[in-house]
C-alpha cells in the first residue's frame, strides 16, 4: 500500500499559519516577481480566479471581491515542507518527497502492525494540522498512481474527512469510474489527445487495456507500467527509495527580472549569479555536471523578429562542480546570446547530466593536483556562506558593476509576509 | 692561555618524536573520567523542534504572574501538546492572537486569564471563534539589554 499526503493549497495555507484572521477569506499568492496566481485559497476558487492567471489581467477582479494578495514567501514555505516532510518520515518506514508539498509513503505490511489505514491516515492529518497549521488530503491505494488518484478523488468530492482508501477491487473501480482519463498521474496533453481519439475518456476504461496495447499506443514500457498501475500493480519506480530528500536529476536556476535589461554586463552580473547559485546546490548533493545550458527570453508580450528564447547547450570538457569553470563557460556563451539594443526579462541556466562526486571517468588531461585543492577552496566557500548568510563570499563576476543594475533578478515582491519560522527579525509578534 | 676545544657537531638534523595529544605534567585530570557532554539548550528549548515555533511578546498583559513573561519577551511555542487548565498558551480569538493562562472553571466553563490582574479575562463562551494553536513551554527575557532586544521589528 501507498499513501499520497498533499498539502491543500499550500502557499495559500502557509500564509495561513501565521494569519488566523484569513481563515475563510479569499486570498491568493503570486509567482516570483508577482507575474501570475500560482496558489488559490477554495474561497478563490469559488471566485472562478484562474490558477496561472496573470496578476495584471486580473488585478480589477481580485480588488472588486476584496481578495487577499501575497507574494511568495518561499523561505517560509521551504520551512514549514520540511517540518511535515521529517513528520512523514518519522512515521513511516519510508517516505518519498515528490514535491514542495506532496510525499508519498511506503505503507507496507503497516496494517498488520498498526490496525485500520484509513484511522493511521486520519492520526496522521490530524497531527500536520495540529503540529503545523497546515490541512492536508491523504489518498491510500496499491499503487501510487492510484494513491494519487484516490487524493485527487478525495479533493473533488470535498470529503470532510480527507482521508481516501482504495482498497477493494470494487472502490478501485469506483475511482476508476470517476476519474477522467486527463486526471491520470502521468497523461499529459499528447496521450490525452490520442486517448480522447481512441474513444478512451475514463481511467477505468485505460484500465481495461492490456500491456500490448499500451505499449503499442503509449509510448511503450512506460504506457504498459501506466496502465499496470492502474490495475492495481505497483511498477513505478520511486525517485529514491528509503531516502528523505532524493537527488536532483538536474538543477536549475531561473528568474524574471524586475525590469528589462538590454546592458550585457549586467545579463552577465545576474546570469553569474545564478550560475553561483546552481553549483552550490550542485555541491551539496555531492554531484558533477556535464551539461550547461543558458537561455535568456524577451518579455512574453514584446514583438519582434527574433525568436522569444535564446538556447546555448554547452557540453563540458570533463564534469565539473568548479564555479568559477562554470562562469567562464556562461561568460562566453551570453557574449554569443546577447544581442545589442534587446531588451531581456529573464535567464536562467540549468545544470543536467549530473554524476555523482568521485565516481567520474578520470580526464586524459584534466587531474592535476590543483583540482584537490580547488575541491578544498569551494567546501570552503560554501561553508563560509552556510555559516555567515548566503553570498557572504561571492566570486567576482557575480558582483554588480558600478553603474549597473544592482540585482536585478531581485524580482518585484510587494506583498511579501515576513519569513516567520527563519529569521530572528521576522519572528511573529502575539498581543498579550 | 686558553684552550681551544673541538666539540663534534651533528651534521644531520636530529629529528624529535612529537607525540600528539596533551602530555600531562603531574597528575593526570582526576576529571578525566567524568567529562560529560556541553549542555544544549536546544534540548531544553525544543524537544519537538518541527512543532515548536518563537514568537515575541507585545504588551503586558502577562506581566507580573507566575509565567514571567514580559513585554518582549521571546516564546518556544509547542504545538504538539495539547492544552491543559493552567496551560499558558497561544490561542487564537476571532481571528487574532492572543497569549493568555488557558483556566477550567466550575462546570466546564473555560477561561483566558491574564497574569496581570489589570487586564479583562476572557471566558469563553463560543468555541467556534477559539481555538488554542500551541502550548508555552518557555519564557526567554534578558536581564541586560542585549541580541534580544536588537531584534526588534521596524515599521
Amino acid at each position: 500500500m501507498f499513501a499520497l499526503v498533499d498539502c491543500n493549497n499550500f502557499y495559500v495555507s502557509c500564509e495561513r499559519v501565521f494569519r488566523p484572521d484569513l481563515a475563510g477569506q479569499p486570498v491568493v499568492v503570486l509567482s516570483n516577481n508577482d507575474g501570475c496566481l500560482i496558489s488559490r485559497s477554495p474561497e478563490a476558487k469559488a471566485l472562478g480566479l484562474r490558477m496561472g492567471a496573470a496578476y495584471f489581467q486580473v488585478k480589477p477582479e481580485l480588488q472588486r471581491h476584496g481578495v487577499q494578495v501575497f507574494s511568495s514567501n518561499y523561505a517560509l514555505y521551504g520551512d514549514i515542507s520540511g517540518r511535515i516532510m521529517r513528520y512523514l518520515a518519522s512515521v513511516v518506514p519510508v517516505a518519498e518527497v515528490y514535491s514542495i508539498d506532496e510525499c508519498f509513503l511506503h505503507l507496507h505490511g503497516m496494517s498488520a502492525y498498526c490496525g485500520s489505514l484509513t484511522e493511521l491516515a486520519t492520526h496522521w492529518k490530524e497531527q500536520i494540522r495540529k503540529q503545523m497549521h497546515i490541512p492536508v488530503c491523504i489518498g491510500l491505494g496499491p499503487t501510487r498512481t492510484l494513491a494519487k488518484l484516490a487524493n485527487r478523488l478525495v479533493k473533488q468530492l470535498g470529503q470532510p474527512s480527507g482521508v481516501l482508501l482504495l482498497e477493494t477491487p470494487a472502490q478501485q473501480q469506483w475511482a476508476l469510474a470517476q476519474t477522467p482519463v486527463t486526471e491520470v498521474w502521468g497523461v499529459g496533453r499528447r496521450y490525452s489527445e490520442k486517448l480522447a481519439a481512441l474513444g478512451i475518456r475514463t481511467a477505468a476504461q485505460l484500465a481495461e487495456q492490456s500491456e500490448a496495447w499500451a505499449r503499442r499506443h503509449l509510448g511503450g514500457v512506460t504506457g504498459a507500467r501506466l496502465v499496470r498501475e492502474l490495475q492495481g500493480h505497483s511498477c513505478r519506480e520511486g525517485g529514491a527509495e528509503g531516502e528523505l530528500e532524493a537527488s536532483r536529476k538536474t538543477i536549475m536556476y531561473s528568474r524574471s527580472f524586475a525590469q528589462p535589461l538590454t546592458q550585457l554586463p549586467d545579463i552577465q552580473v545576474a546570469v553569474a549569479h545564478f550560475v553561483s547559485r546552481a553549483a552550490e546546490k550542485l555541491r551539496g548533493q555531492h554531484s558533477l555536471a556535464n551539461t550547461l545550458t543558458i537561455f535568456i527570453s524577451k518579455g512574453r508580450f514584446s514583438s519582434g523578429a527574433l525568436p522569444h528564447t535564446c538556447t546555448e547547450v554547452l557540453t563540458l570538457p570533463a564534469p565539473t562542480h568548479d564555479t568559477s569553470e562554470l562562469l567562464r563557460y556562461a561568460a562566453a556563451a551570453l557574449r554569443r546570446l546577447v544581442q545589442a539594443n534587446v531588451a531581456y526579462k529573464k535567464a536562467g541556466i540549468v545544470l543536467s547530466g549530473l554524476e555523482t562526486a568521485g565516481q567520474q571517468q578520470l580526464p586524459l588531461f584534466g587531474a592535476t593536483p590543483q583540482a584537490a585543492l580547488r575541491t578544498t577552496l569551494l567546501a570552503e566557500l560554501d561553508q563560509l556562506n552556510q555559516r555567515y548568510g548566503r553570498g557572504t563570499v561571492r566570486f567576482a563576476a557575480a558582483l554588480p558593476a558600478p553603474g549597473g543594475v544592482a540585482q536585478p533578478w531581485a524580482g518585484n515582491s510587494r506583498w511579501q509576509t515576513p519569513a516567520y519560522t527563519t529569521r530572528w527579525d521576522d519572528l511573529l509578534w502575539i498581543t498579550a | 692561555m686558553s684552550e681551544v676545544v673541538v666539540l663534534p657537531m651533528a651534521r644531520k638534523p636530529v629529528w624529535l618524536l612529537f607525540f600528539e595529544g596533551l602530555v600531562p605534567a603531574g597528575f593526570p585530570s582526576p576529571a578525566d573520567d567524568h567529562r560529560g557532554t556541553r549542555l544544549d539548550l536546544n534540548r531544553l528549548l525544543l524537544p519537538h523542534p518541527d512543532s515548536t515555533y518563537l514568537v515575541r511578546v507585545t504588551g503586558d498583559s502577562m506581566t507580573g504572574g507566575e509565567s514571567g513573561i514580559r513585554d518582549g519577551a521571546l516564546l518556544a511555542v509547542d504545538c504538539r501538546l495539547t492544552a491543559e487548565h493552567n496551560d499558558v498558551v497561544i490561542a487564537v480569538v476571532e481571528g487574532q492572537f492572543t497569549v493568555k493562562r488557558l483556566i477550567r472553571r466550575r462546570a466546564n466553563t473555560w477561561f483566558l486569564v491574564p497574569d496581570n490582574p489589570c487586564y479583562p479575562e476572557i471566558s469563553i463562551t463560543e468555541p467556534d471563534l477559539f481555538d488554542v494553536w500551541g502550548v508555552v513551554t518557555h519564557v526567554v527575557t534578558e536581564t541586560r539589554r542585549g541580541r534580544l532586544s536588537s531584534h526588534v521589528r521596524v515599521g
